[in-house]
């Protein structure tokens, strides 16, 4: 275990403590941001060595870094922003609905117009 | 090469149609399901001789590239998918919300659930959820009501949580093993038992657990599934087959595993209170689809559970009891729509004496009743004797006997609507009709030709003398008996169930629960 992977692995779980602590959807949303964060350094730091060059343009292959993590990332990335704005979408409408960005109070309201 | 046109003509083909207008985009949606069906036509055809077929997409060594793999059992799953969707296409048929636009998310999540059945490297299999899930999302609040809408942003929200350890699980194991491809990687674990996997397995094993709702991680599968607004389509498919893609996974990376983390007497325990807490709160409903949805927990239970106990028979058991789940879940969410849109009401106290205003689709329901609850003679009691056939230990068959019990019991309330009188007579649509009439009669199908179907699929030799067959039916009329007395005399009496219909769990409890399983899979 090297020292990014740990740091990593605290980024996540300071974002599964956003979404267990926060009752706010918006911070719900933004917690889950810094999850996917925390993916994306976890997966950099696989075979990371601070010798190895950037795999793109590489003129000697033997220093350059594993390209393949990096390549996974980049869909990691666009399926982050994508949830993001569906999530976000979602809200907005919620939010016309039921005029608040909390949870519970969302659930009550729910129940009033039952 | 089938393997990838059948995950690629549904996606690409429905974006092209999509360009069209609305009549020809509906043409050319139901040409591609003719088509999806010639293709796995044949994929059988191929696959039936004991062939694995792969195929790595771009001509990649598999190592490196994204690889489909066909199998025995894989391909069966990818049939019942294209099935399925056959005819819930044909339920939808005249549907007012059956747009091009739904049509269009309903063939993409086609071709991905056909893709997760096949795909054989981990990074492939995490994007195609991501993906669903979004579209399983969008289906769930297609008729943008306010209630909808909340069900399928927490749904959303909550499954991308659970990716997100999943895909965690997955830098740990290419961290470790240095490969995504599933097949390389159990050769892997295998000849590296000792290696310490823990952080890896637990990261993973949550995120597939989520996926397949089992015991703390449930709660999200009602809200979705049973829906008040969403299309009776969708509740069908949802519990139907794509759940099924969560639970394939999950036995999936179970079995990858158990050479380093054997932890089958857990998964045994949590397989079992998944089912008796599905029905326990099945039992509590009032609302027809949210009994449906819980009950879906309960039999991903059995399924779990049937899994675990680890011997040949009750795994092919598991398997058998997958495929014909959904042939009777959505023969049951299907009639369930009918019902709920000529009654106009969801709760089942309302509904009466179905037997008297729809002749016909209450039989369909019986049918698919005494599928699920095992009658003899039908599809659900082949499972269950491959899952019976084996168990050794008393404990194991008493935890066997109180869900068999409990999915009757539950089932008992639910066949309350068809007696009783009902003023009116309504008439169904006739593809409708043709859509339940399918699933019924494979229902049937599968049950009475069990021996061979068995046989065909797994290779596996099950004899069924008459003996067993009377001593089956006897039980069977046994459980079914104290299920009816207990419904009429003690369940009223139970207050139990109230308080359970009127607990509701947030979001920030649902992730709560996800944190304490992934700490109890470190731990233990």
């Amino acid at each position: 275990m090297n020292y990014i992977e740990v740091t990593a692995l605290i980024i996540f779980f300071i974002g599964v403590y956003g979404l267990v602590a926060r009752k706010n959807i918006m911070k719900s949303i933004i917690s889950l941001n810094i999850m996917q964060a925390a993916i994306v350094l976890f997966f950099m730091s696989i075979d990371f060595t601070t010798e190895t060059t950037s795999p793109i343009n590489a003129t000697d292959v033997s220093v350059a870094a594993n390209p393949l993590p990096q390549a996974l990332m980049i869909t990691v990335i666009v399926i982050g922003i994508s949830v993001t704005a569906v999530t976000l979408t979602m809200f907005i409408n919620l939010y016309h609905k039921y005029g608040t960005t909390n949870w519970s109070k969302v659930v009550m309201k729910m129940r009033d117009e039952l | 090469m089938i393997a990838l046109y059948l995950v690629l003509l549904p996606i690409l083909g429905g974006t092209l149609s999509y360009l069209f207008n609305e009549k020809l985009a509906k043409i050319s949606y139901y040409l591609i399901q003719c088509l999806q069906i010639v293709l796995v036509i044949f994929l059988f055809d191929q696959v039936r001789n004991d062939e694995i077929i792969t195929y790595v997409v771009g001509g990649h060594t598999s190592n490196i590239g994204v690889e489909f793999i066909v199998d025995g059992i894989n391909s069966k799953f990818v049939i019942l998918t294209v099935l399925l969707f056959t005819v819930l296409l044909i339920y939808d048929f005249k549907k007012s919300y059956s747009n091009k636009l739904f049509l269009f998310l309903i063939l993409i999540l086609e071709g991905i659930i056909s893709g997760i059945f096949m795909a054989n490297d981990i990074f492939t299999l995490f994007v195609l959820i991501e993906v669903s899930t979004i579209i399983v999302s969008i289906l769930i609040m297609f008729k943008k009501d306010s209630r909808s809408i909340y069900d399928g942003m927490l749904y959303l929200l909550i499954n991308i949580v659970g990716m997100s350890f999943f895909s965690v699980g997955i830098g740990y194991l290419y961290k470790i093993f240095g490969t995504l491809n599933i097949t390389l990687l159990r050769e892997l674990i295998v000849v590296n038992s000792d290696l310490n996997l823990r952080l890896p397995f637990a990261f993973i094993i949550t995120g597939v657990g989520l996926k397949s709702a089992i015991m703390p991680l449930f709660s999200w599968l009602p809200k979705a599934h049973g829906t008040p607004s969403a299309p009776p389509t969708v509740s069908a498919l949802l519990s139907g087959i794509y759940i099924k893609c969560g639970v394939y996974l999950f036995l999936m990376f179970m079995t990858l595993f158990s050479p380093a983390i054997n932890l089958q007497l857990f998964f045994e325990l949590t397989g079992f209170l998944t089912a008796v807490i599905g029905f326990v709160f099945a039992l509590s409903q009032k609302d027809i689809k949210l009994i449906l949805a819980y009950h879906t927990v309960s039999q991903v239970g059995l399924i779990v559970f049937g899994y675990a106990l680890g011997t040949e028979y009750a795994m092919y058991g598991s398997f058998y009891h997958i495929t014909v789940h959904a042939l009777f879940k959505s023969s049951l969410f299907l009639s369930a729509g009918i019902i709920v849109d000529k009654y106009k009401t969801r709760n089942i106290t309302e509904i009466r004496g179905l037997f008297k205003s729809m002749p016909f689709v209450s039989v369909m329901i019986v049918i698919a009743i005494l599928s699920i609850t095992g009658a003899p003679f039908f599809s659900g009691s082949i499972s269950k004797i491959l899952i019976s056939k084996d168990i050794k230990t008393s404990s194991q068959s008493v935890m066997f006997l109180i869900i068999n019990i409990g999915t009757i019991l539950s089932f008992v309330k639910y066949s309350t609507m068809l007696f009783g009188t009902s003023e009116k007579r309504f008439k169904v649509d006739l593809n409708q009709l043709v859509a339940l009439t399918i699933l019924s009669v494979l229902c049937l199908l599968m049950g009475v030709l069990g021996e061979h179907i068995v046989y065909q699929f797994f290779g596996a030799k099950l004899h069924l003398t008459f003996a067993m067959y009377l001593d089956k039916t006897v039980t069977f009329v046994l459980h079914a008996v104290i299920g009816v007395l207990f419904y009429i005399f003690v369940y009223e009496r139970v207050s139990l169930f109230t308080k359970i219909r009127n607990t509701d769990v947030s979001f920030n409890n649902v992730v709560f629960f996800i944190t304490i399983f992934f700490a109890t899979l470190l731990m233990i």
